[in-house]
């Protein structure tokens, strides 16, 4: 009789174990997409510039050392909306901080196609920040 | 007199005799009891089995790699970047991973999240990218609701490496809870 108290016991014991100290285990899945941009190297005296881009997405890397020409930018009508200009592009960083430090600066935008670059006048004549805008078909 | 009156009673103590005999128990008997009795124990304190199900992936979004750096996805979705990586909004923003635990009403849980250098994501042309400081919410340690549920969020850090070849990266990675 008390080899069934014990057993019994045991197996009860066992039971409130398992049950304590149960584990639970699930796989998740993670991702991440790098995305490829289309570089654009041009000098300021050369913008506007055509470029073309069917991934949509371009990146803008300005050479240094030019001479801050004052012109109109030109935003194509586009599907992509409304030319921007930095600091941000659709949630990504297009600031040209200064010409003379224009070839570590790029950034990068969202588009269907980019069509046009072409720089804004600049806020200030020597160095400061400068515009580009960047127009979409 | 009446012979009849005369007659005595006639008592039988057969049957209540019997009733109270007491009989040897038998070790199966005894041990059917004694488990019907750790059931009503068990089942007074409830105790249920504790599950996790994914119910959503951990998404570091798109970027450009430029030089290189690191994306980290926070318990509520938001990303950071560090280096030169430049984050984009197109192709989907970032999430973090959502997951449900059930169990027990109330009971506390042990997080266990995959440790550094274990995690990476691959294109799945020779390309990778690692997965390390893995975090939760809550963290290390969850309470069940009343109802016996929590939802559990999980962020990391991506390494990108200075140019890293562009495309679609996945991977997995596994999330434990544990009864404390």
């Amino acid at each position: 009789m008390s080899t069934v108290f014990a057993s019994t016991g045991l197996l009860f014991a066992g039971v409130l174990s398992a049950a304590s100290g149960q584990a639970a285990t699930v796989s998740a899945g993670a991702s991440a997409t790098v995305i490829d941009p289309v570089n654009v190297t041009t000098s300021v005296a050369d913008l506007p510039v055509t470029v073309s881009t069917s991934g949509g997405w371009v990146r803008v890397v300005m050479p240094p050392a030019q001479p801050p020409p004052v012109s109109s930018s030109s935003s194509g009508g586009g599907n992509a909306g409304a030319a921007v200009a930095s600091p941000a592009l659709d949630g990504a960083s297009l600031t040209l901080e200064s010409f003379k430090q224009l070839a570590a600066s790029d950034g990068t935008v969202q588009g269907d196609t980019v069509s046009a670059l072409s720089l804004l006048a600049p806020t200030a004549p020597n160095g400061g920040s400068y515009s580009v805008t960047v127009a979409f078909n | 007199m009446s012979r009849t009156l005369m007659r005595p009673l006639k008592l039988s103590f057969t049957r209540p005799a019997k009733f109270f005999q007491p009989r040897p128990l038998r070790p199966l008997r005894a041990l059917r009891r004694w488990l019907a009795v750790a059931a009503c124990v068990l089942g007074a304190s409830a105790v249920q089995a504790q599950t996790i199900a994914n119910t959503g992936g951990l998404s570091f979004g798109s970027f450009v790699a430029g030089s290189g750096g690191t994306i980290a996805v926070a318990t509520n979705g938001g990303r950071s970047k560090t280096g030169g990586v430049m984050l984009v909004a197109q192709g989907g923003s970032s999430t973090a991973a959502q997951f449900i635990v059930s169990g027990t009403a109330n009971a506390t849980y042990v997080i266990t999240l995959p440790s550094d250098a274990t995690v990476a994501l691959s294109d799945g042309n020779g390309h990778s990218m690692a997965v390390n400081s893995f975090v939760s919410y809550p963290s290390a340690t969850g309470t069940l609701s009343g109802a016996g549920t929590q939802i559990l969020s999980v962020g990391a850090t991506l390494t990108v490496g200075n140019a890293q070849a562009p495309g679609s990266y996945t991977g997995s990675f596994p999330v434990t809870v544990n009864y404390n």
